[in-house]
């Protein structure tokens, strides 16, 4: 095991892609430890490839992709600043309302950086905002991204987990929503206190109805991709891949901002984008299969219930671990690495997969927007011409909703089980 | 050089429309199968099974091209502080690395793909060894990018076509 962790430090150090730091970890651990099974090194490769169901994970990239391509971010922008526009601070509200929708349609976080960025960030600056509330409030919203559903980083961990992708799906629809109302208050809070000012909705009445039917159009799409889950009518997969007919169906007809040149484009950068994740699955699985073969989850958890602590003092233990990760490793590896060791010893806990799952993901979220790796960070430092750390100092009295719903979706595992309990069995 | 690194370029643009093509096809064959489901009754013989397929070539030729781009996502905080001799001297050492990964994984893959090769999948009856190909297929290409990026690093060939990758 040392030989496993030692190799895997030392080639991530060396800035090896984390797929083949994973994969020369495996096979330094084969050649020292277990030389008969390195000939079982391909066909563990291949199994990690063979999966039907991550074929969600380019459906719902290229899902996103499209609706951002069709011109869905600047009707989101218009659809929140109706309803949010005249509060105080009323940009900044409407940064965190349009992510929380805009989270539903992307699943990611980074493209929700880069779109609602890109028009909000010169805006908020236009009107008095300082440019690191405006860097710091776009980033630290665009940490919902990944865990309001649908969410790409879920349905890898739902490969990992063995577990429902609608129960997941379910299961994090209101920890993202709290963090939403909860980073709302606080942009609220703090414009009153810096006197930010009030927006003036300049739509005529003809042009708001327009802008909410665009956005409406928009905004069901999770509503359906979910929903076609739970209810059981289509797989994960298929969902995805209504959902991008609809992003499609909708971006040329309705919003008319996507043509039909986008699309190759769109479908190159989906499939790119999956290749480069799941050759980490792939490439993972070898450690998977070590960590099986040296019984490293069944000694955490055995380890995790005998050290005799309340169970709650524990699993803040390992949210903890959880945003250390985050703040090295990007999320999808990081969910790779993290999910076959702690799983076992969170169960042995009393805690569900589902749960885990949603804990998970909403801790390495906030491990965006912080440094060394946070990319969030990075796409904000490219529109605002800041440097990271001033947009990480800035975003952290937001990602104080962060901590408080990871602190309360640990402690309370009706805020995630509740849904997946009412609507599926 | 010039040559080299326009072939390479070439390359990496073939790879990436087949593998677009591929998911094209996994796309529409998605959208039929609900569609023949719900409206018809029916199914394409085979259709999930397809998908599938053509998915593992996508991964394993996209992780190749996205080596070739250097778009993998890795963590690169320590060797950036690197002065750049010593940052060239740990990526001709990193694409050494990757190559040797690789380079087992295709002296292992034939013996394998010669021993259950044969068998048929279920649904298609297709060999499974036109399946398994792809992983030593998929291989040789990193391989191929790997030895390239080291010529130019050596050569000093400036930028190999690289950005920095991370995730969406």
């Amino acid at each position: 095991m040392i030989v496993l962790i030692i190799s895997l430090i030392v080639f991530l150090v060396m800035g090896i892609p984390i797929a083949y730091s994973l994969g020369l970890s495996g096979f330094c651990y084969f050649l020292v430890i277990h030389p008969d099974l390195l000939p079982v090194l391909p066909q563990r490769l291949f199994a990690g490839m063979n999966s039907y169901a991550m074929i969600a994970l380019p459906l719902f990239v290229a899902m996103g992709l499209l609706m951002n391509a069709g011109g869905i971010t600047t009707r989101l922008i218009d659809f929140s600043l109706l309803f949010v526009g005249r509060m105080r601070g009323g940009l900044g509200a409407v940064n965190v309302l349009a992510s929380m929708i805009f989270g539903g349609i992307s699943g990611s976080s980074v493209s929700d950086t880069a779109s609602i960025g890109a028009v909000l960030i010169p805006e908020m600056k236009d009107r008095g905002y300082t440019a690191e509330f405006a860097s710091g409030i776009t980033v630290a919203s665009s940490t919902m991204g990944m865990i309001i559903p649908p969410s790409v980083p879920m349905v890898i961990y739902a490969l990992v987990a063995e577990e429902s992708v609608g129960k997941l799906f379910l299961g994090s629809a209101i920890p993202g929503i709290m963090i939403g109302l909860i980073m709302l208050v606080i942009t609220l809070g703090i414009s009153y206190w810096k006197k930010y000012p009030r927006e003036e909705i300049r739509l005529s009445k003809k042009e708001q109805f327009v802008r909410i039917r665009q956005s409406i159009l928009a905004i069901i799409m999770p509503v359906f991709v979910i929903g076609s889950v739970v209810l059981g009518i289509a797989t994960a997969t298929e969902s995805a891949g209504i959902g991008v007919l609809y992003s499609f169906i909708i971006g040329i007809f309705v919003i008319r901002g996507l043509k039909l040149k986008d699309i190759p484009p769109i479908l190159k950068s989906a499939i790119m984008t999956s290749a480069t994740v799941m050759i980490i699955i792939a490439l993972s699985q070898l450690y998977v299969w070590i960590l099986a073969i040296e019984r490293v989850p069944e000694l955490v958890a055995a380890f995790v219930t005998g050290l005799n602590l309340p169970a709650i003092v524990i699993l803040l233990c390992i949210d903890v671990i959880i945003l250390l990760t985050g703040t090295f490793v990007d999320v999808s590896p990081a969910i790779l690495l993290l999910t076959p060791v702690f799983l076992p010893a969170v169960q042995a806990l009393g805690m569900t997969a589902v749960q885990f799952g949603v804990i998970l993901i909403s801790g390495l979220a906030v491990g965006l927007v912080t440094p060394p790796v946070g990319m969030c960070l990075n796409v904000a430092s490219a529109i605002s011409r800041l440097g990271i750390g001033k947009i990480f100092k800035a975003a952290v009295p937001f990602l104080l909703a962060n901590a408080i719903t990871l602190v309360l979706i640990t402690m309370l595992p009706s805020l995630s089980m509740w849904l997946p309990g009412l609507l599926m069995k | 050089m010039k040559g080299l690194i326009a072939a390479v370029a070439i390359l990496s643009k073939f790879l990436e429309w087949v593998i677009t093509f591929c998911f094209f096809i996994i796309l529409m064959l998605t959208i039929i199968l609900v569609v023949l489901r719900y409206g018809f009754n029916e199914s394409i013989i085979g259709g999930n099974e397809l998908m599938e397929y053509l998915f593992i070539y996508t991964t394993a030729i996209g992780a190749s091209v996205a080596l070739g781009r250097r778009e993998h996502i890795k963590i690169t905080w320590f060797v950036d502080k690197l002065s750049p001799v010593y940052r060239k001297i740990i990526d001709i050492l990193a694409f050494l690395f990757i190559a040797l990964i690789n380079l087992v994984m295709i002296y292992y893959s034939f013996p394998w793909i010669r021993i259950v090769g044969g068998f048929e999948s279920p649904v298609l009856r297709l060999p499974n060894r036109t399946i398994q190909i792809i992983i030593p297929i998929g291989c040789g290409l990193v391989i191929l990018y790997c030895l390239y990026h080291i010529l130019v690093l050596i050569l000093g060939a400036g930028d190999t076509g690289g950005t920095e990758g991370a995730e969406g």
